[in-house]
């Protein structure tokens, strides 16, 4: 037979009503901080609908010209297409064809591509890239985003990264 | 009706403002540099009314309208040019926000060079420095409402800068953004944060360091300090001056609005990068700066500062526990003048970029 608690005893002393109302105390904490948590990730999930941490990024091949146009060494093209936010410049680099990003590693900005000096200069920060797309000068610390680059049937692909949640779909009601 | 209120609410008027009143040194009427706080809080207000007319006729909508326009833009070009009345209340909503942002700069250095942070009013130096960061934050978004050319790049200048901090850098990139790259829900995030969440943290950090600020009295410092020890009431001869004040300024505001009326620049095309881009005038150190360091330090250098100078009064009190109040000092001063001159040199360097 359990031993009859004294009512109190001391400070430290617990009686049984006491040790209930901290157990229903306790597991009342416990519960109302589980329920809270889980309202608080739905919170979390409301505000960034495309999903957090996950591979937010896909590759999109996309038709850009054809070779005849870049088949010159040193030629470039910039490919344009404002409706679903691309843009790149290919390359001919020695008879290489490349297509890079001009967004500027650093600070986002759209860099510039100087055919005479051969080279990309950025207007913020006035970085300069080469043609291979590496740092030449200025603070960047990454080379310009490459893009893969496919030949065929004598027409070039470019397979643009672009973010996998691309909200106009939302709005147009269509898929991508 | 003394009794009808007192019944009621439980103060009657009288009692009231002898809660409410305060004892100001008499000297600050005279002493203008000591009463510069005051302004920034007449611009929130002016602030406050002027953009609730102007969130009336706002549209965050940054997707294409018509003519390859989008809807914010277009919104934003009828408030200049076509409606009537609403391109003073936009100058007026810019240029409060800069004379905002120049008073609480010649606050701060006012405080500062007088010591005025130190023991016991530390914490009201915290909150004043957070006060600023708040309004720092409500120019950049405000900025980015705008939706032409230099009000696009400079938020994606800005939201790749608050990107590239340490650890929480792309968290808080995506917060603000609304996903990995500007999109349409990008301008509604920024529209709540410039009319909501940033508004409200400064009206409570605002109560807090008035509140704070009345709790030690207003530190008064000059030459005449000692001798003088004249008060007047805060009741109504303080609010009195406020009201000349706020009414001088909204005055010179409305005279300097109708002959620099606001423009609007070329539509936002995230393809083309202008030429110059600039942000605010009051981002041109840190702007600066990032010309001149490789970006992470950068960052670091520029997070680091800020939380220096937002901790210098508690800073401040732990070095005089250890070395002599004179030559901590002479530190506060050579840092605070160093920080001083190289903040003018970069934005000068930077506005003849």
């Amino acid at each position: 037979m359990k031993k009859k608690l004294p009512k109190t005893s001391g400070i430290s002393g617990i009686t049984r009503r006491g040790f209930c109302r901290w157990a229903l105390l306790g597991f009342g904490l416990g519960v109302s901080a589980g329920v809270m948590g889980a309202m608080a990730s739905q919170l979390l999930k409301a505000l960034m609908p495309s999903g957090w941490f996950n591979e937010s990024y896909i590759y999109r091949k996309v038709y850009a010209t054809p070779i005849s146009e870049i088949e010159k060494q040193g030629t470039s093209i910039v490919f344009e297409d404002k409706a679903n936010h691309r843009k790149a410049i290919l390359i001919n680099n020695g008879g290489k064809i490349q297509a890079f990003s001009l967004v500027c590693t650093h600070l986002g900005c759209q860099v510039f591509w100087e055919t005479e000096q051969n080279q990309f200069l950025c207007p913020c920060h006035n970085a300069v890239f080469a043609a291979d797309g590496s740092v030449k000068k200025g603070p960047p610390e990454r080379s310009l985003e490459q893009y893969p680059v496919s030949v065929e049937n004598g027409l070039v692909y470019i397979s643009f990264k672009e973010p996998m949640w691309q909200p106009e779909q939302y709005f147009k009601k269509e898929e991508l | 009706m003394k009794n009808f209120l007192k019944e009621r609410i439980g103060i009657t008027p009288g009692e009231l403002k002898n809660k409410i009143d305060e004892k100001i040194p008499a000297a600050l009427a005279r002493h203008f540099f000591f009463a510069l706080g005051g302004i920034p809080m007449i611009c929130f207000f002016i602030q406050v009314v002027t953009g609730l007319i102007l969130a009336l006729y706002y549209m965050n909508y940054s997707g294409e309208l018509v003519n390859g326009l989008s809807a914010t833009y277009i919104s934003v070009q009828n408030i200049t040019y076509e409606f009537p009345v609403l391109n003073y209340i936009r100058g007026i909503h810019q240029l409060g926000a800069n004379i905002m942002i120049v008073s609480i700069f010649m606050h701060i250095l006012r405080v500062f060079f007088t010591e005025a942070y130190r023991k016991p009013r530390e914490l009201t130096w915290v909150c004043g420095m957070l006060l600023f960061f708040t309004t720092l934050g409500l120019g950049f978004t405000g900025y980015a409402l705008v939706g032409d050319q230099l009000s696009y790049w400079a938020t994606q200048v800005g939201a790749n800068i608050a990107g590239a901090t340490p650890v929480v850098g792309s968290f808080i990139r995506e917060v603000l953004l609304g996903g990995t790259e500007i999109n349409l829900y990008t301008m509604p995030r920024f529209f709540v944060l410039h009319i909501l969440v940033l508004p409200v943290a400064l009206m409570m950090l605002m109560l807090a360091h008035i509140l704070i600020v009345r709790q030690h009295g207003v530190s008064y410092t000059g030459a005449d300090a000692n001798s003088e020890k004249k008060y007047y009431n805060f009741i109504p001869y303080h609010i009195f001056v406020e009201g000349v004040i706020a009414f001088v300024l909204l005055g010179v505001i409305v005279i300097v609005v109708h002959y620099f009326p606001p423009t609007l620049g070329e539509p936002a095309n995230p393809f083309v990068t202008p030429e110059h881009i600039k942000p605010e005038w009051y981002f041109f150190p840190m702007f600066h700066f990032l010309k001149l360091v490789p970006f992470q330090v950068g960052i670091l250098a520029t997070m680091g500062v800020f939380a220096v100078i937002t901790l210098w009064s508690l800073v401040q009190t732990i070095m005089e526990m250890i070395v002599p109040y004179k030559i901590v000092r002479v530190i506060a001063f050579t840092c605070g003048t160093i920080l001083m001159i190289v903040c003018m040199v970069f934005t000068v360097l930077e506005a003849l970029a």
